[in-house]
């Protein structure tokens, strides 16, 4: 009987032990595979009319693969300590990147050494859904920073509350406003504005473009990324060998759908944003499209995080959709693999007969109501991050476009050889590309309830791409799945904040 | 010098029905007790109570944060005809009845086993309470690692069976919808189940959780008087008696506390749901909604669309759930533990 029993507990142990032992190692990123051979299919050619920009797919550099310049190459400075007497002025942000984090110190450390009657801190929060989570207790506790980075909308959130301070007055003050920056930096783009009021300026932006594995579409034919609808599925058909090897790994969200919906000639939202309207022609199309993409095995959702990037990497997957400031991430996805391939990036595809958008995203900074010493100075370190020089080192550690114009000409201008980033050298000839789609972008709705429905949006496109409803979305067929989606972000969107 | 017998006596008689609940320290040893309890009663006061009292007015509040007004119980009527509150209600239930009575039934099955005079069970005993003491963010990715739908260990082993990969933590479908699918039956709306990214989620809570059951289960068995085994093997009870009439009726009161706190564990469960829907790259509470329990939809109800009063409203409500639970528990099965 003994013997039994302690065999029995050493089934239970062993099971137990295999679970914790062996998980890690056996879910590592999915094993390189080899780039797909070229098909039997006949070459397609996109069509000679087509717009597609002109992209330089880089070559995976051979010489040292095994050392591919990592994103984050600059050890933290020391910190320069706080003057006597010095204000101290507290900077919440949500840079998580090891070198974002080093470079903000860094220019915190100038601007401190520059201004000794000042002392910024910059203090990481976590990511951005961890920013606002503690910025919301911070509120609730009357206990505020001085200067917070987060995402349009968060600002949107914060200022609904009551505590934003808004910088018309600042940027427009004689002596101390932005003064001939102001002409640099393009409002629409790149100032926050709630109820007529600005409350965020950003430093940089980053714009979702279309990463392509340039090899796999040479091996099928295709010398240059598709610019349509009808291009990007030929591709796929020629490309696409599941389970090895897929077309596209969409990860649902609510800028990729925006991005297609604007595409295909949408509006996505009204005039004044206040409502969703993806249930027109150009809603429901872009939903048939994706679910034309699952039908034929073309495209797949990502199981895991970061996944579409694992597998861009490892070379099982044509197509991702992703931000310009994952760049250098996708480079080193690619160079870490068994076998580097040459890739590029290109806008989303559009209607044949349409026009490209770019979705222009990224986070901005706002200044809290503290007191009017410490706005002041939370105002003159802004100015500062805007500034020409800073601006145009920033743009290398992040790869976001610079919203000051004089830093973002002299970027684009720079030559790959004397860029000392090694990875912004890396990725410098796409960044330059990427450039030029910025006369096209486009910014997504950026009121504060618009952040609380991007949920739903993902739910819709999950729900028609897989065919399976669930407690959150009820219909799966395009045009159903586009209704209920406008109902539900509309109601939501009536419901923040109350 | 009072007895043991005469202090549980006075214990269980409680205070004199005549004196006053309240009354003023007569003696210099009643002020000192007053002062011992001092610091433990700020404490709760001010991180316990307080705060659910907060909780509570916020609750009667509409608006964002330091701009409310009062609105009575509009965030309670408003979450009551909800239907996302309702379906987050029923994936709670789902949750608890997936996770308590399987975690209590193998801890106890375990705990029994490793009661026995076996080699090594010093080893076993540690080895199975491991998963109670790792991180459960850390194990949580590790197990949507797992059930990676293409590199994970859980198709792997369905496979050795020859089943199908399943989609595991990405698949919004009931599990029983999926077995009838599989053995070629349709299954009616009402009767899926959980989804399959639920039972996922349920396998680690168990997996995690049923450390602290055995190891309380073996405090449990090492109370029993061995002397009433001995007398019941002389009578010639089998193994299956003893157990039967034994060790479950003594272990009542052990089993009683292990299920009011799996209960009120389990209704509350967050941690992990949280680390595994961002592992498997889904939304939170995804996918589809399919694995949002109550404390998810009250964190997305504050921290995604900024609805405080809202917020507070189903964490009041779950919160009377629980005491309502756990009031019942202690009314119809307390008794009868405290006579076993």
């Amino acid at each position: 009987m003994k013997t039994v029993r302690a065999f029995l507990l050493m089934v239970c142990v062993g099971a137990l032990l295999s679970v914790m032992a062996c998980a890690p190692a056996a879910t590592p990123a999915p094993p390189p595979t080899n780039a797909p051979q070229p098909t039997t299919a006949p070459p397609t050619s996109a069509p000679a009319n087509t717009q597609a920009p002109a992209v330089a797919p880089t070559t995976a550099p051979a010489a040292n693969p095994t050392n591919p310049p990592k994103p984050t190459p600059t050890p933290p400075p020391p910190q320069v300590t706080a003057a006597p007497g010095a204000l101290k002025i507290q900077f919440w942000h949500a840079l998580t990147g090891a070198s974002q984090v080093a470079e903000f110190q860094k220019l915190a450390d100038q601007f401190n050494a520059a201004n000794p009657q000042y002392y910024v801190q910059p203090i990481l929060q976590g990511n951005y859904a961890a920013t606002l989570q503690k910025m919301n207790a911070a509120i609730t506790a009357n206990s505020l920073p001085d200067m917070i980075l987060g995402n349009p909308g968060d600002l949107g959130t914060y200022d609904a509350a009551g505590v934003m301070l808004p910088l018309d007055d600042y940027i427009k003050d004689p002596t101390d406003g932005l003064g001939a920056l102001a002409s640099q930096i393009d409002p629409a783009l790149y100032f926050d504005t709630f109820d007529n009021r600005i409350v965020g300026i950003s430093n940089g932006r980053s714009i979702q473009v279309m990463y392509f594995n340039a090899d796999m579409l040479q091996a099928t034919g295709f010398d240059k990324p598709p610019a349509t609808f009808e291009e990007f599925e030929k591709v796929c058909q020629a490309v696409s060998k599941p389970p090895d090897t897929y077309c596209f790994a969409l990860v649902p969200g609510a800028s990729v759908f925006a991005n297609l919906d604007w595409n295909q000639g949408g509006a996505y939202a009204n005039a004044d944003e206040t409502k969703a309207t993806f249930d027109d022609a150009a809603g429901v199309a872009t939903l048939e499209w994706l679910k034309k993409l699952a039908d034929k095995q073309w495209a797949y959702i990502p199981a895991a995080a970061f996944g579409d990037q694992t597998d861009f990497g490892n070379g099982k997957v044509a197509f991702t959709i992703g931000s310009t400031a994952g760049l250098p991430f996708y480079q080193n996805a690619v160079q870490g693999s068994s076998k580097p391939f040459k890739w590029g990036i290109a806008p989303l595809p559009r209607a044949a007969n349409g026009k490209n958008n770019v979705d222009l995203f990224g986070p901005s900074i706002g200044i809290l109501q503290t007191t009017p010493e410490k706005q002041k100075g939370a105002w003159q370190f802004l100015k500062f991050l805007l500034s020409k020089e800073v601006e145009e080192e920033w743009a290398q550690v992040t790869t976001y476009f610079p919203a000051n114009r004089a830093a973002a000409e002299a970027v684009g201008a720079m030559d790959p050889t004397t860029v000392t980033n090694k990875a912004f050298a890396s990725v410098i000839d796409k960044y330059k590309l990427a450039v030029t789609f910025l006369p096209d972008g486009k910014r997504e709705p950026s009121a504060a309830a618009w952040q609380s429905v991007r949920d739903i949006v993902a739910n819709m496109m999950t729900a028609v791409f897989t065919g399976k409803s669930g407690a959150d979305f009820a219909a799966t067929d395009p045009a159903g799945a586009a209704k209920e989606g406008v109902e539900r972000v509309n109601k939501a969107l009536g419901e923040f904040g109350k | 010098m009072i007895t043991r017998d005469q202090a549980r006596s006075a214990i269980s008689q409680g205070p004199d029905a005549r004196e006053p609940l309240l009354r003023a320290p007569r003696s210099r040893a009643q002020w000192f007790a007053y002062l011992y309890i001092l610091p433990a009663f700020l404490i709760i006061s001010v991180f316990h109570i307080l705060p659910v009292g907060y909780a509570v007015w916020i609750s009667l509040q509409s608006g964002v944060v330091r701009r409310f007004q009062f609105t009575g119980l509009d965030n309670y009527i408003r979450a009551l005809n909800a239907p996302e509150f309702w379906s987050a209600l029923q994936t709670t239930i789902f949750y608890t009845l997936g996770t308590v009575p399987i975690t209590m039934a193998l801890g106890l099955g375990i705990a029994y086993l490793l009661f026995q005079k076996i080699r090594g069970r010093g080893i076993y005993r540690a080895i199975y309470f491991m998963p109670y003491i790792i991180s459960t963010v850390a194990s949580a990715i590790v197990w949507a690692w797992v059930f990676d739908p293409r590199t994970g260990l859980a198709n792997y082993a369905l496979a050795l069976f020859g089943l199908p990969a399943q989609q595991w933590l990405i698949e919004p479908t009931g599990i029983f919808k999926l077995i009838g699918e599989g053995l070629h039956f349709s299954v009616p709306g009402w009767a899926e189940g959980p989804s399959l990214a639920l039972v996922g989620i349920m396998i680690f809570a168990v997996w995690q959780v049923i450390g602290f059951d055995i190891v309380i289960f073996l405090a449990g068995l090492g109370n029993i008087n061995s002397e009433l085994y001995e007398a019941a093997r002389i009578d010639g009870a089998t193994g299956w008696q003893v157990f039967r009439h034994i060790t479950l009726p003594l272990l009542a009161p052990t089993t009683f506390f292990i299920l009011v706190i799996s209960l009120i564990f389990s209704l509350q469960a967050f941690n992990h749901i949280y680390a595994m829907n961002r592992s498997a790259a889904q939304q939170l509470g995804g996918p589809l909604g399919s694995t949002r329990t109550l404390s998810i939809y009250m964190f997305q109800a504050l921290y995604e669309q900024n609805r405080a009063g809202y917020a507070s409203a189903i964490a009041v409500l779950l919160s009377l759930m629980i005491l309502g639970l756990t009031f019942i528990q202690f009314r119809f099965l307390g008794k009868r533990s405290e006579n076993a």
